[in-house]
């Protein structure tokens, strides 16, 4: 191809403002995870000011919940953060059971804490994993996910779906846990240990990877308080609120866990809490392991929320009717409201429900934790070099299916 | 106006009401399946039961199982009564959720449910069913006996628009007092007694009456079903279709159908809800 001859009319060139520069970056960047853009201000490559726009993800999530039954809120509450859905199936769950006054039977809880905390693994391997590969190692990142691959192993055994399981239940599980579980588990539990181990003596010892995560991306205390910050991200500035400790749900109180902190609220900070609460959470599991029951129901045995069996409902009128009342107009909370909170991948989920005492959700609000922690994004990218954002952002952990709003 | 109190709220009556229906006039619901507003009284189902608190207890003591003493002791146990009977007085203090209430809702809702077929799938009433709705709402537990139900007939042919199956019956009688007020035409009654109990045509009769599906009407379970309507459709798929359209006729604001997209399988007219 010809170039293109330009004749620039040197007397009237329009003159624009070097500086500052401003540019748009997503949502089509990659970093943005399509979800975000972010208008930044330049001064050189210097970030003088920000505006991190979310909204590019919008399925009505909330709204989608007031149409349908109860229990058709766990497809959604799965697609909330979908890179740990069990613990947004058994967050949702434990809210509605909060709100009939039902408790789970003890395997069951256990079954919850076990896949809840393998799915904390998966999200943590998927953060700092992709955190690495965005500034370049892109090892680390393949051997996170191949082992994160084993963990959706053992959750497809076990819901049948590696991602977006919808396996909770109002009142239990959907199905038992499967003959091999604790088998699986356990041989799957030092893999991560030693993946968790390798990663860090690839990274940590790296120039290049320590001078982008050093000191880069802080966020203070006392912003991270006032901006509603929680989860890794608040504990890397220094605060141990962890829900899991702090107000403990389901079973957390029976096991012995620490709650690590940082205290510079930098990318490096962020990295390394989460690296140490999968070391964390592989301890839980195999206390878990230890105490949970072999057998018993993981339904809670109250026919108002929980299906009966088949053979039930094919011989007696009881469970007939149960069945049909279930499914031809869903579980029915009774009337009020309630707001329940559990330790997601990235802070604390809350779901505030509310009941007309109907078979439909009459509101179902949720807390998501990426979209407070994205408020925070602003301020901890102010002031750093332009390509600080991706490792700040990618350390942020934003899910975008959580800041639908 | 003269009121009393159900379960700590004040309910105006008229001399004469019965606790059944002052509550049914301010659109509150007690539990109930052989009352019906237009027809007499006849306090038969029992699920109605309530406690009236300025009443005095049953004369005859009961035991009840004292924990801290790890023994029975004597204890007192108030007398429930069927409100649809009771005639309201000024001032009475009625509950209809203590635990002894709660105790007889679950236990005659249970009774009604212990030979009942498993007929759902199959039953033109599910999905508007009292037995159902008492079920959730009073009983919700599975069941506990597990020998064979009792036989009796099923699919009876009443006349040409009428069948009866005896085993979904509860026996409410509303049927029979339909065709003696309404009609007055004494066709139906109920032979056998316990849970051999049936309800019945007249000799040589058959249900003919030109009111004959106001029997289907009021049958607040699935025991009297429609001809026409028999095996057409799912009432509680249709439960959308039936609030959205409102079907005016000479019967006046006649609210409820059975649709499916092809249009009304059958005309009912106001349940006994009020309003």
């Amino acid at each position: 191809m010809e170039p293109i001859e330009h004749e620039f009319d040197e007397d009237h060139a329009l003159e624009l403002p070097a500086e500052p520069m401003r540019l748009n970056m997503g949502p089509s960047h990659p970093a943005m995870h399509g979800t975000i853009r972010m208008v930044l201000d330049l001064e050189g490559e210097t970030v003088e000011n920000v505006d991190v726009q979310p909204g590019y993800l919008h399925r009505g999530f909330e709204k989608s919940c007031e149409r349908g039954t109860w229990s058709q809120v766990f497809p959604y509450a799965d697609r909330l953060n979908y890179v740990s859905p069990m613990l947004n199936n058994v967050g949702f769950a434990l809210a509605v059971e909060k709100l009939c006054g039902i408790t789970v039977p003890e395997r069951a809880a256990y079954y919850r804490v076990i896949l809840g905390e393998i799915a904390r693994i998966c999200d943590h391997f998927t953060c700092n994993g992709a955190g690495a590969m965005e500034l370049g190692a892109f090892t680390p990142f393949l051997w996170f996910l191949k082992v994160r691959e084993w963990c959706w192993d053992v959750l497809e055994r076990e819901t049948g779906a590696r991602m977006t399981h919808s396996f909770g239940r109002i009142g239990g599980m959907a199905k038992p846990p499967t003959e091999n579980f604790k088998r699986d588990v356990t041989e799957l539990i030092p893999e991560v240990l030693k993946s968790v181990n390798e990663a860090e003596t690839l990274l940590l010892r790296n120039r290049i990877f320590l001078d982008r995560m050093q000191g880069v991306g802080s966020l203070s205390q006392e912003r991270a308080l006032a901006l509603g910050v929680t989860g890794p991200m608040l504990r890397s500035t220094g605060v141990d609120y962890d829900v899991r400790k702090a107000h403990p749900y389901s079973l957390y109180d029976r096991f012995d866990f620490e709650v690590p902190i940082g205290h510079d609220g930098d990318n490096y900070d962020r990295f390394l809490v989460r690296m140490e609460e999968m070391r964390q959470s592989c301890s839980i599991i195999l206390q878990a392991i230890k105490q949970m029951p072999d057998d018993g129901p993981v339904n809670s045995p109250d026919l108002r929320y929980i299906l009966p069996e088949k053979n039930e409902v094919y011989t007696t009128i009881e469970a007939t009717i149960a069945h049909f009342k279930l499914v031809m107009e869903g579980i029915k909370p009774p009337k009020g409201q309630v707001y329940s909170f559990t330790e997601g991948g990235n802070g604390e989920l809350g779901f505030f429900i509310v009941s007309d005492g109907s078979g439909t959700p009459y509101r179902v609000r949720v807390r998501p934790p990426c979209w407070f922690n994205l408020q925070a994004c602003r301020e901890m990218l102010i002031g750093d070099m332009i390509s600080d954002i991706i490792p700040t952002f990618g350390s942020v952990n934003m899910i975008g299916g959580e800041c639908d709003r | 106006m003269a009121t009393f109190t159900l379960d700590g709220k004040q309910i105006p009556f008229t001399k004469g009401d019965t606790i059944i229906r002052a509550a049914w006039r301010e659109g509150i619901d007690i539990p109930h399946y052989c009352w019906h507003p237009g027809l007499s009284v006849a306090a038969n189902c029992r699920m109605c039961l309530v406690e009236i608190k300025s009443a005095r207890p049953m004369m005859m003591p009961v035991l009840k199982w004292d924990a801290a003493k790890d023994a029975w002791v004597p204890d007192t146990k108030p007398k429930l009564q069927p409100a649809c009977q009771i005639e309201v007085s000024e001032g009475m203090e009625i509950s209809t959720e203590s635990e002894n209430v709660k105790q007889a809702h679950k236990a005659v809702q249970e009774f009604l449910l212990l030979n009942h077929p498993v007929d759902c799938p199959i039953c033109d009433q599910a999905g508007e069913c009292k037995l159902q709705d008492y079920w959730l709402e009073h009983q919700h537990t599975r069941k506990r006996k597990h020998t064979e139900p009792v036989h009796k007939p099923k699919g009876v042919r009443f006349g040409p628009t009428i069948v009866y199956d005896a085993e979904r019956c509860v026996m409410c009688t509303r049927c029979i007092r339909v065709c003696d007020e309404l009609v007055g035409d004494h066709v139906l009654d109920m032979r056998q007694r316990g849970n051999q109990n049936e309800i019945v045509l007249a000799p040589g009769r058959q249900l003919d009456h030109k009111y004959s599906l106001m029997t289907e009407h009021v049958c607040p379970v699935g025991a009297l079903t429609s001809r026409d309507f028999r095996f057409k459709a799912r009432v509680v798929l249709e439960i959308t279709a039936r609030r959205l359209r409102r079907l005016r006729d000479g019967l006046q604001h006649a609210r409820r159908f059975r649709t499916r997209a092809t249009g009304a399988f059958t005309v009912s007219g106001r349940g006994t809800t009020k309003a």
